[in-house]
């Protein structure tokens, strides 16, 4: 078997006096998908921080593309070096700057600059059908039209691994179907693996691939 | 028939009420300029050199205090810097103390005179402006646009977004170090009576003063006002461009990790801390028991009699000076709620034409808006009224009245409109409305608006320099006593009134402090 793009072994994380995630282990393969589903409060969104490097871990190891990410609990991979992308629930996009501006800051941390930068973004927002929203900041995007930016903007970076944090919660039923719809031509473009995050069986049903829950003691079943 | 439960009604009383206020200072202003007689005196080749002088002078400090100002909220508000809350308690303390106090400090350090030592000075005065809107700006960032931008490019990238989170609110702290730059008239005056001697246009008001001319004082103030009010418009249309709409779960992002930059960087805050307030401030202890050529006893005792003679000689200019901020900010506690919660609940233009005429009466150079209100009060039978303390007392209220009231209006922005909604629903009458609501929930901020009145009263100068009736005031005895000598009780003597003038900030801090505690 080839070597797994993420190893995640023995990951316990507490919070205060409780255990939020306790014995998390799994591999994902490059290109495959997982879906984790669980409750509101179960750790769901903190299990990708830890994947990303955004914060410590109470033990446990993450290994990203062969490099340990991760060890003892400790940070050892900058979040910019492993190669992978998160779309935050809220999103986290920039308030002050454009969509194609989003989409070039993205290259431009990935070494892109000037001319070759602003070219990539006008194709990736071409082909993502996001154009008429180039000039546009957040603000003046509906809830929908922001999530398709965040996943653009992800893609922008060419990640290996797309994780992604209940990225249509509050949306209704079609703008859902959209989101969805425009997810699969996300990945069909970059090829990512993808960790999606829901407390929504159907979301995590849909996605495809595998497919896991967390559950009250925060365990991963 | 007037209702009470109409806001427009309350809100139109205060409005009026301001305005009685203000309208006796500025009347003459607005009048020369409605006469077209404001910018006859501008024609002259001498005139206009002065006023462009003040005007590149005054940009000149506002870059330095924008240079000075966000890397101090940036490292204070979202770096783990050594001391950081320290350092982001003591930055806004420079704004509570006249200029004329950091004048002497730099001076007394450096020696530096003249222009540039004035527009470094007035840099250094106005830096807390640009620190302080930037630190709040930052701290309102998501947590997850910081961290979006920190997982792609690390402390650069994270670094940029937040510049850009802070820019809108810099650029209306340099507007504002710009405005307050601008209309200085002791600290050029200082710094030119040091050394090489040059003209401010506040300068050039003030001298019609000398020449007992108050209506050509009035008329030669009314350019600046215009063009602060411009500058002003024009601050907060470019804060309005760039302003991002913040979009997020309301987490606040957390501090930058600075790994080995950890020392320099709280070096550098606390180097820069030390420019704009520790620096001139350690420099004025030092003078309280420097020695002259006949100076007799130990630094300690020199500078225990320095103070016991700031006290015994200054009580009764400090007395009145708080009698006079009490009431000036007893007037605005009333009046600048009303006027804060008609400002929170307009948007854009609307919103910036407001703003900018709530903050004409601080706008208008000190010794212009003195001028304009000798030109008002100074008549046949009103001569108790014009040398009385009433008269400063309104005076004061009127023109730091807008302090208090972009305050409030800061923190009433925080309620979502919802909650007022409710209550207007509810059928409470306006003023309960607004305590209910607003001012209960937020008292100390309240207190504080009027602390701020009082504060900005004691320590302003080029006004009481003017108003017979504030002639006798803690802040003009200062300025007459550094003018006349470099001892000991003048040093003293500003420590005194810088304590007094920090006393409310630090009030509010620590009620603050304990609340948190007990939350």
């Amino acid at each position: 078997m080839t070597e797994p793009l993420l190893s995640v072994r023995a990951l316990r994380c507490r919070f205060a006096e409780r255990t939020v995630l306790d014995g998390i282990q799994f591999d994902l393969a490059a290109g495959q998908r997982l879906s984790i589903a669980g409750r509101s409060g179960r750790g769901k969104s903190t299990l990708l921080r830890l994947i990303a490097g955004l914060q410590d871990a109470a033990a446990g190891e993450i290994q990203i593309a062969g490099q340990i990410a991760m060890q003892a609990g400790k940070q050892l991979l900058a979040p910019w070096d492993r190669h992978l992308q998160l779309v935050f629930q809220d999103l986290g996009l920039w308030p002050t700057r454009t969509v194609q501006q989003h989409l070039r800051d993205a290259l431009r941390a990935q070494g892109v600059r000037g001319a070759r930068a602003k070219q990539r973004a006008t194709e990736v927002l071409q082909a993502l059908d996001l154009s008429a929203l180039a000039a546009r900041r957040p603000g003046r995007l509906s809830g929908g039209e922001a999530r398709r930016v965040a996943l653009a903007r992800a893609l922008a970076c060419q990640p290996k691994l797309l994780l992604l944090d209940e990225p249509f919660a509050s949306l209704d039923a079609e703008s859902r179907d959209d989101g969805f719809r425009f997810l699969e031509s996300v990945l069909e473009l970059s090829q990512a693996a993808v960790i999606l995050v829901t407390h929504d069986p159907e979301e995590a049903a849909r996605l495809g691939g595998m497919h896991m829950q967390l559950d009250a003691e925060g365990h991963l079943v | 028939m007037l209702s009470l439960r109409r806001p427009g009604n309350w809100q139109g009383l205060a409005a009026v009420l301001g305005l009685a206020l203000v309208l006796g200072p500025l009347g003459p202003l607005l009048w020369a300029v409605l006469q077209g007689g404001a910018f006859t005196e501008l024609g002259e080749a001498r005139v206009a050199l002065v006023f462009w002088r003040s005007v590149w002078m005054a940009a000149l400090s506002a870059s330095l205090s924008v240079l000075v100002g966000v890397p101090l909220a940036i490292l204070s508000q979202r770096t783990k810097i050594y001391g950081a809350e320290v350092v982001a308690l003591l930055t806004p303390l420079t704004l509570l103390l006249p200029p004329l106090l950091i004048a002497q400090g730099w001076n007394g350090l450096t020696g530096w005179d003249g222009l540039w030592a004035s527009v470094f000075t007035l840099g250094m005065c106005f830096a807390p402006l640009p620190a302080l809107l930037a630190a709040r700006a930052l701290a309102q960032q998501s947590a997850t646009s910081h961290e979006s931008a920190w997982m792609m490019g690390g402390r650069r990238m994270a670094l940029r977004e937040m510049l850009r989170v802070a820019r809108p609110a810099a650029i209306l702290g340099g507007t504002l170090a710009f405005l307050f730059s601008v209309t200085d008239f002791a600290v050029p005056d200082y710094m030119a009576a040091l050394g090489e001697t040059f003209g401010v246009y506040p300068g050039h008001v003030y001298n019609h003063f000398r020449d007992t001319d108050y209506w050509a004082g009035a008329r030669a103030a009314a350019p600046l006002v215009l063009l602060c009010a411009a500058v002003l418009y024009l601050g907060l249309w470019a804060r309005d461009r760039w302003a991002g709409e913040q979009v997020g779960q309301g987490r606040p992002a957390e501090t930058m990790p600075l790994a080995g930059w950890q020392w320099p960087a709280t070096l550098l805050a606390w180097g820069l801390l030390g420019c704009v307030l520790l620096l001139p401030l350690a420099r004025i202890v030092y003078e309280l028991g420097v020695a002259g050529p006949e100076a007799a006893g130990t630094w300690g005792s020199r500078a225990g009699e320095s103070v016991q003679a700031a006290v015994e000689r200054g009580r009764e200019d400090i007395g009145r000076s708080l009698r006079t901020g009490v009431l000036a900010g007893l007037i605005a506690l009333v009046l600048a709620p009303f006027l804060a919660h008609a400002l929170v609940r307009r948007t854009g233009r609307s919103a910036r034409l407001l703003t900018t005429l709530v903050a004409l009466p601080l706008l208008a150079p000190g010794v212009g808006y003195g001028m304009g209100a000798i030109a008002f009060a100074n008549r046949p039978g009103w001569t108790e009224f014009y040398q009385g303390n009433l008269l400063v007392v309104l005076v004061f209220a009127g023109r730091f009245l807008p302090i208090a009231v972009f305050l409030l209006a800061e923190r009433f922005r925080s309620v979502p409109r919802s909650r007022d909604e409710a209550a207007a629903v509810s059928g409470l009458l306006y003023p309960q409305r607004l305590w209910q609501v607003y001012l209960a929930p937020q008292r100390a901020a309240w207190l504080l608006a009027g602390g701020l009145v009082l504060v900005f009263a004691v320590r302003e100068l080029d006004l009481a320099i003017l108003l017979p009736g504030a002639n006798q005031s803690a802040a003009v005895r200062y300025f007459n006593a550094l003018h006349f000598a470099r001892d000991g009780f003048v040093a003293a003597f500003g420590l005194l009134i810088a304590a007094i003038l920090f006393l409310p900030v630090m009030l509010h801090a620590a009620w603050n402090s304990l609340r948190q505690r007990n939350d």
